[in-house]
Order: structure tokens, then sequence, then C-alpha cells
């Protein structure tokens, strides 16, 4: 029996990352969805990742700026491809 | 405007408005807390705000100290306000008392010194007391406009979902309140570390920026000076494990629940803010410090957003003993699925955002319709539960004591 698709929430248009709404394995699909729960398409995860953390929607260029709820959350350490899981490898702090 | 947006509160002798009737019986100091306690028994209304200033404390903190203890008694929820201190209290209660009867209330100013003994003191508060409960039981609410309103918001307990669900929910209401003419107050200076640059290109005047930039950076210092280095343990472990990847993300979360409008003003614990908009408390992240301080502001009512786990799981409030300060109505928001049997225990549950089940915008106007209805006179949770402890609230200290 196959479980629900797992939802991404895209808290601002143009934000660089979904936060997933529950743990996604590699090779499964991703159903993006804004704030006001309308879909913004799918994205295919990469990586094994958990509930409430990051994936990205698109490409990210390596020190390119990250961006979540339309604001700057650091930057990518390395190129960072869609589907991807982004956390603490791959984006680092530019404030600290 | 909509008509829809109307509150009802009682208009005072200022022309603020109150959202309650307390009786408020404010020692000066701590030696008259048991004082506050005797005369306050038994009156309906009336309720004794006991708290911890001393005779130790010095300088800047005893004048933080004054100014929060008029703050209190001038808050429009304070119908009437007996001040009682011992004749040699640090913060003198005859200043008090002038600093509140300013705003045209009912005071009334009793010391052990003046009045002669103990017990006259106690039978003279309870009789005057007891006057102004009949006087207060016959004030009526009136059709008030939201601008009308302060409000603070704070979060706590935060997770991983306080940022995508009760956050911008809460962001969502004070952008509304603000656009609307209505005041904000946010705080803990201490979660803005790291979250600086979120919040300078908010505010158009560069004296606000200054200030707000000195005010966090103080702070900063205040925390090193304890060999603590805040950016270097943030987010912690147990933050990253959730999802959190660095201190700006950690800090975006809880400037979420400030929205997007313009930052109007900062002022220092004790004080209140110049005018409407939307404005910093500087203060740091200590519930009953806070809590004091949003009132003294003349805040009338709080949103407090819980993300989920342990603090979600008392019904009372994370960080105090017993919950609210009778000055300050709290509405409390939750966030967390995961917790969604406790949401009991909460006026508004934003966790559907995360299930799917309802909008941003959907649940932010659910959480405004909970701010309006607590503004006409609805008890929050926290108002209708009864707390068997009595709460001593601790006053902002800063410097050495003697």
């Amino acid at each position: 029996m196959g479980r629900d698709v797992v939802r991404g929430l895209v808290m601002c248009h143009g934000d660089a990352v979904a936060v997933l709404m529950g743990e996604v394995r590699a090779g499964e699909e991703v159903a993006l969805v804004d704030t006001n729960q309308q879909a913004l398409g799918t994205v295919v995860a990469r990586d094994r990742v958990d509930a409430f953390h990051k994936l990205a929607v698109r490409h990210i260029d390596a020190e390119g700026s990250i961006t979540k709820a339309g604001s700057v959350i650091g930057k990518a350490s390395q190129a960072i491809a869609p589907g991807s899981h982004v956390h603490v490898h791959n984006l680092t702090s530019a404030r600290v | 405007m909509t008509d829809t947006d109307a509150i009802l509160g009682y208009r005072r002798a200022d022309g603020s408005l109150g959202v309650r009737n307390v009786l408020l019986v404010l020692p000066a100091g701590q030696c008259a807390n048991a004082l506050a306690l005797q005369c306050a028994e038994g009156v309906a209304g009336a309720f004794a705000l006991l708290h911890t200033q001393p005779c130790a404390h010095l300088g800047e903190d005893n004048t933080a100290a004054a100014n929060c203890l008029a703050g209190l008694g001038r808050n429009p929820n304070a119908a009437a306000v007996l001040v009682l201190g011992m004749g040699c209290d640090v913060v003198s209660a005859e200043d008090l008392a002038q600093r509140i009867a300013t705003t045209g209330k009912p005071v009334r100013c009793l010391t052990v010194e003046a009045v002669g003994d103990w017990e006259s003191a106690v039978h003279l508060g309870r009789s005057w007391l007891e006057r102004q409960a009949d006087a207060a039981s016959r004030l009526r609410r009136e059709r008030a406009t939201i601008q009308d309103l302060s409000l603070g918001v704070k979060c706590g307990g935060s997770d991983a979902t306080s940022a995508l669900a009760g956050n911008p929910a809460v962001g969502r209401v004070v952008d509304r309140l603000v656009e609307m003419g209505g005041t904000v107050v946010f705080s803990e200076t201490t979660e803005l570390i790291g979250a600086e640059h979120l919040l300078l290109e908010r505010a158009p005047d560069p004296r606000v920026r200054g200030r707000m930039l000195a005010s966090i950076r103080a702070t900063e210092e205040r925390i090193r000076a304890t060999g603590v280095d805040p950016r270097g343990t943030q987010p912690t472990p147990g933050n990253i494990a959730g999802g959190l990847s660095t201190l700006e993300e950690k800090s975006l979360g809880g400037v979420l629940k400030t929205g997007s409008s313009s930052i109007s003003g900062v002022f220092p614990w004790g004080d209140a803010p110049q005018g409407p908009g939307l404005h910093l408390m500087d203060c740091p992240a200590n519930v009953p410090q806070l809590l004091l301080g949003w009132a003294a502001a003349g805040c009338q009512l709080l949103v407090f957003s819980v993300g989920g786990g342990l603090p979600a799981r008392i019904p009372s409030l994370i960080g105090t003993n017993v919950g609210p300060l009778p000055l300050l109505p709290i509405i409390k928001v939750l966030s967390n699925p995961n917790d969604k049997d406790a949401a009991c225990f909460f006026d508004v549950y934003a966790g559907e955002i995360l299930e799917g089940g309802a909008s941003l915008p959907q649940v932010s106007a659910k959480l405004w319709g909970s701010v309006l209805e607590a503004a006409s006179g609805t008890p929050t949770y926290l108002e209708s539960y009864c707390f068997p402890a009595v709460q001593v609230w601790e006053l902002l200290l800063r410097g050495p004591t003697v």
C-alpha cells in the first residue's frame, strides 16, 4: 500500500527551499505547496530527509544565498541540486 | 476597517481602553507583598501583584523598576490602583501613586509609616478596595476601535513548526493591527542576535536602527561577559536535529511573528512605546520579566506562540509557575500537529497549516477573531483555568546589588 505524497511547504514564492511535512526517501516525489495550500508542482527527493527539514526546490550555485520565508538564511557551501537535503553539510551561516 | 473589527472595552479617564477591570494592589517593594495579599484577599477583582523589588538593587535597576511599577499601575486594564509600601521603600510608594494618578484613574497610597501600623493599613486598604470593586462593577464596555489596542507578541517552546505555522500567523495579525493604526510590541533582544539584518532593513528611521543595533550589541556583550558565546552555541544540537541549519534561520523563525511591518521604535524595559506601530522592547527572553514589561508598556493583550513538545503539554505558561498576569490576558497559539491532543490548553491551533487542512490566511483570520473576542471580554484559556499557586514576579536586574 503506497503512502500519501509528502508535502513540501514553500513559505514564500521564490524561496530556494521547501520544508517537508513528513519524512521522504530518496527517489520519492514531494508535492510542493504554498501557505495558501496551493500546489506549486513537484520535486523528486535525492536524499532521505526527515520531517521539517529542508529540500532544495531548484538548483543553487555554490556560494549562492539561500532564502526561506523570503529571507536569507545563509549561503551554499557547495552547488546544490534540486531535491537535495539542505542542511549544515551544504548551508553555512553568513552571520557567525 | 470593517464593522466586524470593532471591540468592546472600558474607556478610561485618559482616553485609553481597558479590556479587563483589574483592581490592582501594587506593593512598592517586596516588604509590602504580604500587606498586598491581605488587602486583596476576598475582594472581587482585586489582584495583588507580588514582585521581587528589594532594597538591594542600585541605580538604573531601581529607576527601571520604578518605571515598570508605575507603568503597571497606568495599564488601561487596571481600573483602580492601591499602592502599598512600608514607607522606607527604595521605590517610593507616594511617587508611584502620583505617576499613576495622572491617568485620572482612582489611586490610593498607603504606607505603614504614614498610617501608623500594619493592621490599620490592611483595614484601610480593604475598605478602599471594596468601594472600588463596587464602582468597577458599574462600568460598562463600550464600542471602540482596534486603534485602541496594544498587543504584545512572544514565542516560546519553539520548534521547527513555530516558524512554519504559529509565528507566520501571528505575523499576519501584527501587520493587520499595525496597518489599522494599533500598537504592537515585540521583545526578547537575546533572540535577535544574528537577526540584525532582518530587522534593520525594516526600520526606516536611522535613529531607530541605531538604537536597535545598540540594544542587540549590549545584550550580546552582557552574555559574552558571562563566558558564553551566543553565536557559536546557536542553533543548538536539538535545533539542528529538528532541521534548523544556521543562526539566522533560527532567528528568522522568531522574527516571523513580527510580520513585515516597519519598526517604529525601541524602548527600554519599564517604559512604554511612543505612539502606535511596531516597537521593540529591550528585554531578555525571561518570561516573568517580559510579561511585566509588556503590561508596564500599556499592552492590554499578549499573543504567545508555542511550538510543541513539553512546553505545549502544560496547562499554564512555560517560564512562570502559575500562568498569566491578570493585567495582561494571554492568547496561546499551538503549532505542532504532534501535540494536537494538547490543543485543549490553547486558544488557537495553527498546526492545521502543516496538516494541509487550513491555509495561513485562514488560521491568521481565526487568531484575529480570538484577539477581538479577548479584547471584548471573552476569557482566554489561561484566564479560565484556576491555578493553585501565587506568582512572585521577577523584576529585571542588570547590574550588581549591594
